[in-house]
């Protein structure tokens, strides 16, 4: 399989090209973390020392191997800033981002699949254009105002689902589902209507296409047509932007994690960030990193499984 | 007025109400400051909810909102503009980079996109605009750079396909340099979509700004923006929604506003629009003629008869005639060739049969009948239309490789068609699969069942194409142009095999082709079809001895021969088939006719003679 070979070097190559360019931007910031540690009192000598303690004052790149290594072996190295073991920080944030992640993508696939295929079954037709339009709409909201707006509405004036008190899924599936209804439904309203977008587009194309005109020749039945052929040679480009979707959903939900104080990783990488912690912000952003690149070789392979032509063409059996 | 209902039917009323708010939300940017220059605290009236005096309510400074929302345009149109110019710049260059060389460069640069999808770019945005500094030019900077990726990414995967193309690799082949070959060949046709998507993006880095001043990493507190007003309206958001929800709605708007207008952009509306079924009352010129037809008793052999069938698309410049009362008839065990150029309308009429045609059969109203088996095709439900389609009449396509289905096994994709129609088990069809792929001459059949479309030639697809037909045991075959794709040596198999199918199976196969020289030896009978209307028609021997329409002459004359001296120039027929819009006034084929007469410009020549007819008046007027 040269094709997998290759998607694995490539994977390490992001890999390291996230790890370094995380690492070196915030090394060239202005600053050095003793600063941040001692407070702007401190003395030429008293930073001279903390660097020294901390290993800062050996050349970056010698830095970065050494934290390399460490986190090839799952040790994402200490805080400089509170002293926190970093890899047990982040195994405390990341069960409700994934969870979070997972069941954004389902709700938005579970929204954007059956309205995709309902809106192609008669392309152009009032349910067509009314399922497109109200795509717009969804697209057209930000995320930080649907978020504000289920806020308000179900958890303030309603108060059928709790504001802003996350309970972790260890403490009951149930309680924990129900403190996540909101950020989720926030989270994949948007995202529905890209997915709808992109998978109804496709289907469309292909139920004009020469191959469905032939099945349709055959005789078979629409509904037949639309769920058993079309369905699966137009899902190519859906499952790509899922994929692609990964890191944001993961780290970068922070408003939404904000508004319903969500424990998440955004808010862990923000407070991180701001904060000058590098080792932490190195720590989440490389455990993003590997989700995106998991969740794309799936995603690869799950194409490859849809179409034998990619697979054809990675192969290099394509004539 | 007539151009201003053009413009209407073009953008349509969503079309027009997000270019009206474009245009307002540009008149607030670039004028806002005349209206604004008087906003005021008065602390009197804080939090007030919308008003006569005040159409968006106050903020907690009771400062007037809707002058905030107008001062609020300025910076967030900005931020969005610059924005997206700085993404699209990068991100054009690096995506039209990575397309154009392709190989190594683009495999590195997809790498770096990855790396940065990879990455949770929103937090580093605000990381970034903390450690810089707050400030107009950092927002738009950061949010530029974010945006370089994503670009990057659709600008490649727009001009991919077209760096394969000719007419690039023709530029190429030329020695034209490449920043030439990508500014002249590759950005006008990509620069459509793009500009399209554009508009989106603009919309989306004004909703990314609202963002990052909500969370408090945007522009500076004293400058006001769309995101900034919410961000100071969320303290009182339960008392006074309205200070979030007017400016939020405001980024609403503009994004539903530029998607609309990107959706309808990119649509455009190429010609001819086949719209939705319209009735229509046009009767044919001949309709006295077809119902003499119809009446006439069909022979009892007589498999399928096509009468008097009408296909017309309704376009903006008026119905187009793709059929316009064809009437043909198809026996047992006989092959009919239909003959005629591109744009014809042959291959409508094999569709219309079946009701194929994109988008509703045929325009309603018009007169015809195809009548199989005792029913009227035509008048029959999409339901039990179905059961008759691959089932007992079954076709074939031209072109093999985008009639299969890119994803399935061949062998999946014939039994499927058994299963469906015979009822048979899975292992009895994948049975059945097998005995049609060696009957239609696949060799190594157990093997191929399971290979995809992709792996197999030309010649081998339309064999699988051929086997799908017959899964199901059709009577009718209607094969369209099914070789024509084909070169010479396997044209000559797959012909030879329709032929065994038709003498051992009694398979009755009407044959839609352009080319005269491959019906010679095998149909029975030939219908030579010009602009929607059969114009000659009769036994193959009789038409090729006697052709007694031009065209038909001139379709024979550029049959090359073996007997003919070679460099012998080949006959052509000058001119194109006319698109038939608008009332038909004389022969079709007068323009291109060498033998043409005043007579041929005004009169509608109807089809003449028993068994041999032909539509020519110079016949009429040679015969009387």
């Amino acid at each position: 399989m040269r094709g997998l070979g290759q998607r694995f070097l490539q994977m390490t190559a992001v890999l390291l090209l996230v790890a370094a360019g995380t690492f070196f931007l915030l090394d060239l910031m202005p600053g050095s973390p003793a600063i941040a540690i001692l407070g702007t009192s401190a003395t030429p000598e008293g930073i001279a020392k903390v660097e020294a303690e901390l290993g800062l004052d050996k050349p970056n790149i010698e830095r970065f191997l050494t934290w390399g290594t460490h986190a090839v072996r799952g040790d994402l190295g200490v805080s400089y800033r509170d002293g926190e073991n970093v890899a047990q920080a982040i195994r405390q944030r990341f069960p409700t981002s994934f969870e979070v992640l997972i069941l954004t993508q389902l709700l938005a696939l579970g929204i954007a699949v059956p309205a995709a295929l309902f809106a192609a079954s008669r392309p152009g037709k009032r349910r067509d254009r009314a399922l497109t339009t109200t795509s717009f709409a969804l697209i057209a909201i930000p995320q930080f105002v649907m978020a504000l707006t289920l806020l308000i509405i179900f958890a303030k004036q309603l108060q059928w689902f709790p504001a802003a008190d996350f309970v972790p899924l260890n403490e009951g599936i149930i309680r924990n589902l129900r403190s996540l209804v909101l950020p989720v439904l926030s989270l994949s309203f948007p995202l529905s209507g890209i997915y709808f977008q992109v998978l109804r587009n496709d289907l469309v194309i292909t139920m004009s296409s020469d191959h469905i005109m032939r099945t349709r020749a055959s005789g078979f039945s629409e509904r037949i047509i639309l769920l058993k052929y079309a369905l699966r040679s137009s899902s190519l480009t859906l499952l790509a932007v899922v994929g692609l979707n990964t890191a944001g959903l993961l780290g970068g939900v922070l408003i939404i994690e904000q508004i319903y104080s969500l424990p998440g990783l955004g808010r862990f990488l923000f407070d991180a960030a701001t904060r000058r912690d590098i080792v932490k912000v190195e720590g989440a952003v490389l455990v993003i990193a590997v989700t995106y690149v998991t969740v794309n070789l799936l995603v690869d392979m799950l194409l490859r499984v849809f179409d034998p032509r990619v697979r054809a063409a990675s192969i290099g059996t394509r004539r | 007025m007539k151009q201003l209902l053009r413009f209407k039917q073009r953008w349509g009323i969503l079309g027009l109400i997000a270019i009206a708010w474009i245009v307002a939300l540009g008149v607030c940017a670039l004028f806002g400051k005349l209206f604004t220059s008087h906003l005021n605290q008065d602390l009197k009236n804080r939090l007030q909810a919308p008003s006569f005096s005040h159409p968006f309510g106050t903020n907690n400074l009771g400062v007037d909102m809707l002058g905030l929302a107008i001062k609020g345009a300025r910076i967030s149109v900005l931020v969005g503009l610059a924005a997206t110019a700085i993404g699209f710049i990068g991100g054009s260059l690096v995506g039209l980079t990575a397309a154009y060389w392709r190989g190594r460069t683009d495999r590195v640069i997809l790498t770096f996109l990855d790396a940065s999808a990879a990455f949770p770019s929103f937090v580093a945005a605000i990381s970034v605009v903390l450690f810089w500094g707050k400030s107009v030019r950092n927002v738009i900077l950061v949010i530029g750079v974010l945006t370089i990726p994503v670009i990057a990414r659709i600008v490649r995967a727009a001009s991919l396909p077209l760096v394969e193309r000719d007419f690039v690799l023709a530029a190429r082949m030329q020695g034209s340099r490449h920043s030439q070959i990508i500014v002249r060949e590759l950005i006008p046709n990509v620069i459509r979509p793009l500009l399209g998507f554009a508009m989106i993006t603009v919309g989306i880095t004004i909703s990314i700004e609202g963002g990052l001043s909500f969370i408090g990493a945007g522009v500076p507190d004293n400058i006001v923006t769309w995101g900034q007003l919410i961000a100071s309206g969320r303290a009182t958001v339960e008392g006074s929604p309205h200070l979030v929800l007017i400016p939020a709605s405001l980024i609403f708007g503009t994004i539903l506003a530029l998607n609309t207008l990107s959706s309808k952009w990119l649509r455009g509306r190429p010609f001819p629009v086949i719209k939705e079924s319209v009735v229509e009352t046009t009767v044919s010129a001949n309709a006295s003629d077809a119902a003499k037809m119809i009446s006439s008793n069909p022979p009892t052999d007589v498999v399928l008869s096509i009468e008097n069938l009408h296909t017309y698309f309704s376009t903006p410049f008026g119905s187009l005639r793709a059929v316009d009362g064809v009437s043909l008839q198809l026996r047992r065990g006989q092959m009919v060739a239909l003959v005629g150029e591109s744009g014809s309308g042959k291959t409508m009429m094999a569709r219309s049969l079946l009701g194929l045609v994109p988008s509703p059969p045929r325009v309603a109203g018009l007169p015809g009948r195809v009548m199989f088996d005792g029913q009227d095709l035509l008048s029959l439900s999409s339901e039990e239309l179905r059961k008759i389609r691959g089932r007992r009449i079954a076709m074939i396509f031209q072109d093999p490789m985008t009639t299969l289905n890119p994803v399935m096994r061949v062998g999946r994709q014939i039994a499927d068609t058994a299963t469906l129609h015979l009822g048979l088990s899975k292992k009895e069809a994948t049975r059945r699969a097998l005995e049609l792929l060696i009957e239609v001459g696949v060799p190594d059949a157990q093997r191929r069942m399971r290979a995809w479309p992709h792996e197999l030639s030309g010649g081998l697809r339309q064999r699988i194409g051929i086997a799908i037909a017959l899964a199901a045991e059709p009577e009718v075959l209607i094969a369209d142009e099914p070789t024509s794709a084909l070169d010479v040596t396997i044209q000559r198999q797959l012909l030879d095999l329709l032929d065994r199918l038709r003498r051992y199976r009694g398979l009755s196969i009407l044959f839609i082709t352009h080319d005269m020289g491959i019906v010679a030896s095998r149909a029975d009978e030939v219908a030579v079809m010009y602009s929607g209307r059969i114009v000659e028609q009769g036994s193959t021997l009789e038409v090729f001895a006697h052709p007694r329409m031009p065209y038909t002459r001139a379709l024979l004359a550029s049959i090359p021969r073996i007997n003919h001296e070679s460099h012998k120039k080949l006959a052509v027929i000058g001119g194109i088939p006319p698109i038939a819009i608008g009332p038909r006034v004389g022969c079709a084929f007068a323009p291109r006719c060498p033998d043409v007469i005043d007579a041929c410009r005004t009169e509608i020549p109807q089809l003449v003679g028993n068994t041999h007819q032909a539509a020519c008046i110079r016949n009429v007027v040679s015969a009387s």
